[in-house]
């Protein structure tokens, strides 16, 4: 077979092999997964439909009142869910396929936070696990934050709307209930099993 | 059933998830528990109060003329680009030598945002993104500033800039871009953390051995900066204004 023949070969098979992702991605968006912590600081369905109310109010809070430390601190969004690529080096979290830009490309939602935030994690998170910035809340998701304390007004409607009592019996979540979160978001979302991050 | 790697890597991962606990002092005898559940947020989340209200004193006899090393600490704790462009670059302090005519006395001082109380660029805002918080540092919204400028003018201390070009590499602590304008902060991330924590140009000061610069409670008659204010005094620049500025300077 000559080379051109065989190139030509290789291309349809491409182009078939292409459309067929392209088909598969339209059963969802492929997040990736986060790089640090067992789990979101709310419960992974309550980030999946409310991060942006829950950001917002963060952001007023923060920059208007002054409160530090709370749970939806976008640098943590950052620090935990931006991704390595095999160097080591961090990824900006919003370039194309990475954890912020992958269900908004799905949906066509842009936003422009990462035009003044950083996209990539503070220096040395994540590196060794071991060193905190200074932005970065060391939390507690819902069940150790005490609502009264960690969550504005606002944020603890959000929270109560979808029943999630910040109550003792979330701190007793362990892996079962881990998984089962992980399964349905798996089929819900198509997302590859990454055996190792869980 | 796991595969061996994969039992390597959660240990692994365990492992450091552990030194990563150990280093908080937050692991307990009994390791096995789930993780970052048990975590207390780091800073207490409380807000700036108005029992407060946060002021630099500078003391110009102190302050070295030449030396720029509070503008540098403010440019890297901020990620302000200094090579940039001179017509288009953001200062949030200046160093500016002054001569008495008369007396042909000298000083020098920074200048940066005077945090008034009354503050002109309050005042104009259209959107309120130019805001005074509780605890008297004037700051810009970004997320609500549409860079109309008012606030530039209004200043009677040119204490402003305005972002022209896009910007990259920005500092998690200090989210900057195109379009908005800004001023100093007195380094809220900063104060807002962690007690007993100076803004940037105060620490580059101190670290110069000049330590011009004192950062403190004005309304706390204890703070160092209130007491030193008591003995040595400190006056406003364009007191004329009476916008009773947060920052104060002595000996000029
Ligand atoms: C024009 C610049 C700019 C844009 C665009 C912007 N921010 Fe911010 N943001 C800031 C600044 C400045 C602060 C104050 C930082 C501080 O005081 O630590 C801030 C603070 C925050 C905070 C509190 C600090 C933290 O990390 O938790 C949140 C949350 C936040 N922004 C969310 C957002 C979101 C969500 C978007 C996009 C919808 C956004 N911001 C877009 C400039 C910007
Ligand atoms: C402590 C680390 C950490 C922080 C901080 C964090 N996350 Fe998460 N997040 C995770 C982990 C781990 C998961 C996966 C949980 C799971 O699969 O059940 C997750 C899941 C999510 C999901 C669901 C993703 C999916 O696959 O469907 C969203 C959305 C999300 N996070 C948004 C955010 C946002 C927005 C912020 C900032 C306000 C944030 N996270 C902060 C660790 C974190
Ligand atoms: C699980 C999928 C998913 C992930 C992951 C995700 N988002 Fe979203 N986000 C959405 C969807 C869907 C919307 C639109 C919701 C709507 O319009 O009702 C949205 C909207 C937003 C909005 C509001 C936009 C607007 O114009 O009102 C912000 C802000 C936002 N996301 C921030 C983030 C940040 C920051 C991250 C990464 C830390 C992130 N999101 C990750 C699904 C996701």
């Amino acid at each position: 077979m000559c080379p051109e023949r065989a190139f030509g070969l290789w291309a349809i098979l491409w182009l078939l092999l292409a459309s067929g992702l392209g088909h598969a991605s339209d059963e969802g968006p492929i997040i990736p997964p986060a790089s640090f912590g067992d789990q979101c600081v709310a419960d992974t369905e309550i980030m999946r439909k409310q991060h942006m109310s829950l950001l917002n109010h963060q952001r007023d809070e923060t920059v208007i009142e002054g409160v530090r430390g709370n749970p939806f601190s976008l640098v943590g969004c950052v620090n935990c869910h931006a991704q390595k690529d095999d160097n080591g080096q961090a990824i900006r979290i919003d370039a194309e396929g990475q954890f912020c830009e992958s269900c908004h490309a799905y949906a066509a939602v842009k936003i422009d936070c990462f035009s003044c935030h950083a996209a990539l994690p503070e220096e040395g998170f994540g590196n060794t696990h071991e060193v905190i910035g200074l932005n970065t809340p060391v939390i507690a998701p819902l069940a150790a934050a005490d609502p009264a304390k960690h969550f504005s007004h606002q944020q603890r409607q959000v929270l109560q709307s979808h029943r999630v009592a910040a109550g003792p019996h979330n701190q007793l979540r362990g892996n079962a209930a881990l998984k089962n979160i992980i399964s349905t978001h798996t089929t819900e979302h198509q997302r590859p099993v990454n055996s190792d991050t869980r | 059933m796991q595969s061996s790697s994969t039992n390597n890597k959660n240990s692994k991962a365990q492992q450091a998830r552990r030194r990563f606990l150990q280093k908080l002092g937050l692991l307990g005898a009994a390791a096995d528990s789930y993780t970052l559940l048990e975590l207390q947020a780091k800073t207490t989340a409380s807000a700036a109060s108005g029992d407060k209200r946060w002021g630099l004193l500078i003391d110009t006899s102190k302050c070295a003329s030449g030396c720029d090393a509070c503008v540098r600490g403010c440019n890297t704790e901020h990620g302000i680009d200094a090579s940039d462009s001179d017509l288009t670059r953001a200062q949030w302090i200046r160093k500016i030598d002054l001569k008495d005519k008369l007396t042909g006395k000298e000083s020098s001082l920074p200048v940066m945002c005077q945090h008034c109380d009354s503050a002109p660029c309050v005042d104009v805002c259209p959107t309120g993104a130019s805001f005074k918080r509780a605890d008297g540092v004037v700051l810009v919204n970004k997320h609500t500033c549409i860079g109309c400028r008012y606030c530039m003018m209004a200043c009677p201390y040119k204490a402003r800039s305005f972002i022209h070009e896009n910007l990259t590499e920005q500092k998690p602590s200090a989210p900057r871009g195109k379009g908005t304008v800004e001023s100093c902060t007195l380094c809220v991330h900063r104060i807002d953390s962690e007690q007993d924590m100076q803004p940037a140009c105060a620490v580059a000061c101190t670290d110069e051995a000049h330590s011009a610069i004192v950062f403190g409670d004005l309304n706390d008659p204890d703070s160092n900066i209130s007491r030193q204010l008591q003995s040595a005094g400190g006056s406003q620049i364009r007191s004329d204004l009476q916008l009773n500025t947060g920052v104060r300077y002595h000996g000029l």
